[in-house]
């Protein structure tokens, strides 16, 4: 019988659904708008915010219910490519990704753009090496990826046992992050907000798997780019007369950059290699806006750079979540989109940043301690900020602000309706929801089709091994939410170790899987003990020790010592065999039928099961 | 769909393509903002020239080299027959 393989195509009603989601979240705001005017409480208001927006997100994530395991794993791949970039942008930022680089960079300045040049190169990267091949190639995760690919079951559990890492890292960071965002908007706090943060995703992905995360994703990513563009444009308005504050906020920098120069704010000089980043919590202003290498060194921000771009383009959620699209060629595209939506959202964090700063140093500084302006004392109250130590007047560098809450802040220093405010912190936990549903909804395909189901998958029946994904992604949330609960750490330090993670183990391997047939199946494997094994070293000599690198620099050691790895042991080994070096070329091509649908139709007729 | 013998000149033509999309933008990413410094003396829309290209100026180099490479690539595939049956 011909075999036709024609890509499934994408849903025409999708835009009027997003439209109706864009329709329902304005009401919420507009009537929360009139409700405030008309005197309803804070506090009402708030909740109503929060509940209103994840119900939204929980209900999209349950009405994209299947009951089909390739729609489970994949989303049947019918996601455009802009529905994709929009949930690629949202999960490769995290909401502890722009919650810190949006207060880094109000605290640090110039120095805090490594993470967001790291982000935009590491998907450029990502689509020129990694990204249109692994569609080509159609596996749902990165761990069956190599596993088909070397046609061996060891380097499948090694690549799963590896990708569960940074995967977990980002799970319990965005889960940390979530509860703190839902701790500004509700009453709940600790353990009440992680059960309720878990149980919201969960009830997002569980019903559809990457169906549903596909569509409340890009529902969240929107919700994102809302409540970020619209209060910066309100500030940008406010402030320099246009609404395009991306553009226009150079003079605003350079009356900051002499406010700064009139009021002797520090002017630090970084070593080469060193790297201080500002801590969660609350910080003071460390140097002057603009100038550079003041708090990491300038070899230091080119490490760190490459080091995000590598565990960006090597990273399991992002790359399985970038095969989702119906082609090849919207996989390339729907990356394009995350690049370009991934500078719209770091261009308005440092307008953002720019006005905060300007604020601070024309209308906070040179105030009386006892009686500050009325927006410092509401951030005060509020936890967000406090005044140390307490001179006659309030010196720049004597406020102090919270790293994750400078974003939130920034509607409160404005004097925008308090409404505003919560619709900031919607986005930040619609960010943290979304990244963290992502690294979950893959955590549980790893467990289930890579761990349990690997030896025989294709034989287990349809409901079996959809039953195996939904308990191991309940499972694992739970997991990750005690996790997130008992562990103590920085949200944003997670994010980096992370990303340090698949940079240093899987991005070497999956660059050399695709460009270099030769690599084999021990090189394979020996590429992936030796990333992980000088990462763990690079990590702890960091981290416990204090020698060596930042734990954040670790690829730079670590991702050379995999490469090597792997090309000595593959050179060692036997050439790869006829049936695995087919698979490369074809893999390289962007036609045809996928080789993980062909791989798994030809084991069915094999075995007699039909197709 | 390809034809056998299309498939290595395919294949060099996209390793070609790659790396000169790929090269140039990762100097770029290491060398700009070493030198954001000395350009910062400068004025372009208000901003100091050296934090104006090491922000919006890599993004916007990132954003052309990404499209530039999708449409290449793309004709790559259609030279080669090795686009998508649609």
């Amino acid at each position: 019988m011909p075999h036709r393989h024609t890509p499934a195509l994408a849903n025409p009603l999708i835009g009027i659904y997003f439209g109706i989601f864009g329709a329902s979240l304005g009401a919420i705001v507009v009537l929360l708008l009139i409700f405030e005017q008309l005197g309803v409480t804070d506090r009402a208001l708030k909740a109503a915010m929060a509940f209103g927006s994840t119900a939204l997100f929980a209900a999209i994530g349950a009405g994209a219910y299947t009951g089909r395991m390739r729609e489970f794993v994949n989303a049947g791949r019918r996601v455009p490519a802009f529905y994709n970039g929009l949930s690629l942008t949202v999960a490769a930022f995290g909401g502890a990704g722009l919650t810190g680089f949006a207060g880094a960079m109000f605290l640090v300045g110039f120095d805090m753009l490594f993470l967001g040049l790291g982000i935009v190169a590491g998907l450029t990267v990502m689509v020129m090496l990694i990204a249109p091949f692994l569609r080509k190639f159609g596996a749902p995760t990165v761990p069956s990826y190599l596993g088909l690919r070397f046609d061996s079951g060891p380097v499948r559990l090694a690549a799963a046992s590896v990708a569960v890492v940074p995967l977990m890292l980002v799970l319990m960071a965005e889960i940390k992050l979530a509860v703190l965002a839902l701790a500004w908007l509700t009453p709940m706090s600790g353990g009440s907000a992680t059960v309720f943060v878990v149980g919201v995703i969960v009830a997002t992905i569980v019903p559809g798997g990457i169906r549903s995360l596909s569509w409340s994703s890009a529902a969240q990513a929107l919700t994102l780019l809302v409540a970020v563009v619209v209060p910066a444009a309100i500030a940008a308005v406010i402030e320099t007369n246009l609404p395009f504050g991306q553009l226009s906020h150079g003079p605003v920098m350079r009356a900051v950059a002499r406010a700064e120069a009139a009021q002797d704010i520090p002017l630090p000089i970084a070593g080469l290699l060193t790297f201080d980043l500002p801590g969660s919590g609350l910080q003071v202003i460390t140097g002057r806006y603009g100038t550079t290498f003041g708090t990491i060194g300038p070899l230091a921000f080119v490490l760190a750079t490459l080091s995000v771009l590598v565990g960006i383009a090597g990273s399991p959620g992002l790359l399985a979540r970038s095969v989702t699209t119906p082609t090849v060629f919207d996989t390339r595209k729907s990356i394009g989109w995350a690049v370009v939506l991934v500078a719209l959202l770091i261009t308005t964090f440092s307008a953002i940043a720019v006005f905060q700063r300007h604020y601070l140093m024309t209308e906070i500084a040179g105030q009386p301690t006892g009686s500050p302006p009325r927006a410092v004392q509401l951030l005060i109250e509020l936890g967000h900020a406090a005044i140390e130590p307490r001179q006659a007047k309030i010196a720049p560098t004597s406020l102090l602000i919270e790293r994750d809450a400078t974003l939130v802040a920034m509607p409160v220093l404005l004097g925008l309706p308090r409404v505003v405010t919560s619709l900031v912190a919607v986005g930040i936990l619609a960010a943290a929801l979304a990244a963290a549903a992502t690294s979950l909804a893959q955590l549980g395909l790893i467990l289930a089709e890579d761990v349990i189901n690997a030896p025989g998958g294709w034989r287990a029946s349809d409901l079996q091994r959809l039953m195996t994904c939904r308990a191991s992604i309940a499972l694992l949330a739970i997991a990750a939410g005690v996790a997130a609960a008992l562990a103590s750490g920085d949200p944003l330090v997670l994010v980096l170790h992370a990303l340090a993670f698949s940079g240093s183990t899987l991005f070497p391997v999956l660059v050399l899987s695709i460009w270099w047939k030769r690599l084999s199946a021990l090189g394979a494997l020996a590429g992936l003990a030796a990333g992980f094994g000088a990462a763990v070293a690079a990590v702890t000599a960091a981290d416990v020790a204090g020698v060596g690198l930042p734990a954040v620099l670790a690829p730079v050691a670590a991702a050379p010592c995999a490469v090597a790895a792997a090309m000595i042991v593959s050179s060692l080994s036997p050439v790869p065999g006829r049936h695995v070096l087919e698979i490369v070329r074809d893999m390289r091509i962007p036609g045809g039928e996928t080789v993980h649908d062909r791989e798994l139709r030809q084991a069915r007729q094999r075995s007699g099961l039909g197709t | 769909m390809i034809e056998r013998k299309e498939r290595k000149p395919y294949w060099r033509h996209t390793k070609w393509q790659m790396l000169t999309s790929l090269l140039p933008f990762l100097l770029t990413l290491i060398v700009l903002p070493l030198y954001a410094d000395q350009l910062n003396a400068r004025k372009f829309l208000g901003f100091p020239l050296g934090y104006f290209l090491a922000c919006h100026g890599m993004l916007l180099i990132a954003i052309v080299t990404v499209f530039s490479f999708i449409n290449r690539q793309d004709a790559i595939d259609h030279w080669h027959g090795a686009q998508e049956d649609l």
